[in-house]
């Protein structure tokens, strides 16, 4: 089996077991009445992932899902965001989101500090301002 | 008529009132413009402000923000690929690929003159329809909903290609994402891994802020350092204005040429869009969906996905059609027809109004007004969309992605914050920018998905209403409401199937006799 047919078969295969993950979890639930439309969306998805599967298994030709994707770079934006809601409630909604942009455009390969450095603050000033000031949003001001 | 017309018109005509209502159309323009805030939630904060209002400027604030919020909510759609509101996520589908192709300004002014056009369609037929309107939504029961739930399934049916089965598998997990949290007929609760956040569900906007906003910001990762350093509009714009033929791309009035193109788009989409506004839950989300596959439908020829206007013009329509149109119930019979004008009953009371078929006989004067700043607030929003669009979106198509991207992520995450001041729906918005890759990698459709999370509640509480009408089954075949939309159903799925056999078998017999 070719290493692109294997990636492929990974999209019916999670949905499969997500299908009759849905199904087994349905068995606890006390009523019928709460099952009825999990277990419908179970059941569809559970058939037409099998569907899938077979479909995906007869054909010869795949594409490469993942050619030429930076996949390291998105973990490390995903990275990012993680550190960003880990830090929101930390250090205040100002300082957290201004490393935010500036991490996004650091990541994104930009590197015109001049302009980088007040766009950042510039963004972060007017989201502040939209939400904090006119809509009353209750941010975290912590630090800053 | 008349008379209850010129009523309305000459409480409008204060010059107050009136740019109380060009302050709400502006108000609605931003909010709908900013991701994680839409009409709903500046009507509950403002509803309370307004108690010491005239009740008239009240009105025409309260109103000409529900009338422009779903027309601003195409800007970021078109421009970013995140839809402002949720009355724009099918917008995004061909609004970004026809600025990516360097006509966002033309798409946005498309926008702007659909939403004008089902806004105005539907606030005339407030005016002049709306007690038949009424009536026919009242015939409506739970089968009659769970089978209009079905239809609007039914509809993304029609816009499978060659891999129907994820359409199929991407609505069951759609299915499955509404049944998460307390349940709507016994109260227990499912699917909420111990969580006290996942109570209510799983929040429609920081899902749709991570579909959409996450994964642009995503999709642009995965490009650098492998040929595609990102782009800018404008950039796009001048290269294509070196080729011969190209027309420059600016905000602005829609040719005639242009308008006779996508009336009968309009057309549908307003009618789609006003029918499904006039029944209670049904919603916005139907409407745009139902308005799009319509169009799917209509136009065999065009590449739909790909950035066609008939694309942006259908949902636009549509959406702002509902608009309007769920004042219908809410005025005739006091019952809103969805979460927005729900809040318009509050303010109603709190100005010592009674929504209702008795508004019209004791404060004919307030009713009037109310529907006529519907219908003046859509002629007001073609000129105010424009020129916003014109200020607002030259600038920043000018901008880097890269740049851009800074901008987006934190309207991304501060929009999924605000929706209910909660940290957990970062995280949210996070989980779906990932499912949204994922799903777009491996070629699984997100509008089924979309479709089903929001319509799933709706039908799983009308189904089990229905069968416990203790007529089984066929209690959804005995009425006739429910019956039709039955069959409608059966046939939108069917057709894509069938229509093209039935094509090649008349194509067989027109070669026969050649």
């Amino acid at each position: 089996m070719s290493k692109e047919k294997m990636v492929a078969l990974i999209c019916p295969i999670a949905f499969l077991l997500f299908g009759i993950w849905i199904r087994i979890s349905t068995l606890s639930f006390s009523s019928t009445r709460d099952s009825r439309f999990p277990n419908l969306a179970a059941y569809l998805i559970i058939i037409m992932s099998v569907v899938q599967l077979v479909s995906d298994l007869r054909k010869n030709n795949h594409k490469q899902i993942f050619k030429d994707c930076n996949l390291i770079m998105i973990l490390e934006y995903l990275l990012l965001l993680c550190l960003y809601i880990f830090l929101l409630k930390k250090i205040g909604f100002i300082l957290d989101t201004l490393i935010l942009t500036m991490g996004t455009m650091l990541l994104l390969g930009y590197r015109r500090y001049k302009i980088m450095i007040p766009t950042s603050i510039g963004i972060t000033l007017a989201v502040f301002g939209i939400f904090y000031g006119l809509l009353r949003v209750p941010l975290p001001t912590l630090i800053l | 008529m008349l008379s209850n017309i010129m009523l309305g018109l000459s409480q409008l005509a204060d010059p107050i009132v009136f740019l109380s209502l060009f302050f709400g159309v502006l108000l609605g323009l931003t909010v709908g413009a900013l991701p994680g805030l839409n009409d709903s939630i500046t009507i509950a904060v403002l509803v309370p402000i307004t108690f010491g209002m005239d009740s008239r400027i009240a009105f025409a604030i309260l109103c000409g923000i529900y009338v422009a919020s779903a027309c601003g909510g195409s800007i970021p759609a078109v421009l970013l690929e995140i839809p402002g509101t949720m009355s724009a996520v099918v917008t995004a589908y061909d609004g970004y690929p026809l600025c990516k192709k360097g006509h966002g300004l033309m798409a946005l002014s498309v926008c702007m003159h659909s939403s004008c056009f089902g806004g105005l369609f539907s606030a005339l037929l407030l005016l002049f329809a709306a007690p038949v309107l009424a009536t026919v939504a009242l015939a409506f029961g739970p089968p009659e909903y769970f089978m209009l739930g079905l239809l609007g399934m039914s509809t993304v049916i029609g816009m499978a290609g060659k891999d129907c089965w994820k359409h199929f598998i991407s609505m069951g997990f759609g299915l499955w994402l509404s049944c998460m949290g307390v349940s709507g007929t016994t109260g227990s609760v499912r699917f909420t891994f111990g969580t006290m956040s996942l109570m209510d569900g799983l929040p429609l906007v920081p899902r749709m802020i991570g579909l959409f906003g996450i994964l642009s910001i995503l999709k642009i990762c995965e490009k650098l350092g492998k040929g595609e350093e990102g782009w800018t509009a404008d950039a796009v714009r001048q290269m294509q204005a070196k080729q011969k033929g190209y027309a420059e791309d600016k905000v602005q009035i829609l040719p005639l040429s242009m308008m006779k193109r996508l009336l009968p788009t309009w057309l549908r989409g307003a009618v789609v869009g006003s029918f499904l506004g006039c029944m209670p839950g049904a919603g916005m989300t139907m409407a745009i969906f139902t308005a799009y596959d319509l169009e799917k439908r209509c136009h065999p020829e065009l590449e739909f996905g790909t950035g066609v206007y008939e694309g942006i013009a259908a949902p636009e329509a549509a959406n702002n059609g509902v608009v309007a149109s769920s004042m219908v119930p809410l005025l005739s019979l006091g019952i809103p027809g969805n979460s927005t004008s729900a809040l318009f009953i509050g303010a109603l009371t709190i100005h010592g109004l009674v929504a209702g078929p008795t508004l019209f006989s004791k404060q004919p004067d307030m009713a009037y007004l109310i529907i006529m700043c519907f219908v003046v607030g859509n002629l007001l929003m073609i000129p105010m969309s424009l020129a916003y669009c014109k200020f607002l979106a030259a600038p920043i198509l000018k901008l880097n992605s890269k740049v851009l991207s800074a901008g987006v992520i934190a309207l991304c995450v501060t929009g999924s914050f605000a929706y209910k001041n909660n940290v957990f729906h970062i995280g949210v918005a996070v989980a779906f920018g990932v499912i949204g890759y994922l799903f777009y990698k491996f070629n699984v459709p997100t509008a089924p998905f979309i479709l089903a999370s929001i319509l799933g509640n709706m039908m799983e509480l009308n189904w089990i209403n229905s069968l416990s009408y203790d007529h089984g089954f066929s209690i959804f075949i005995e009425r006739p409401i429910s019956c039709v939309l039955l069959i409608v159903s059966i046939f939108f799925c069917v057709w894509p199937w069938v229509g093209p056999q039935i094509k090649k078998m008349r194509n067989k017999n027109k070669v026969q006799p050649a």
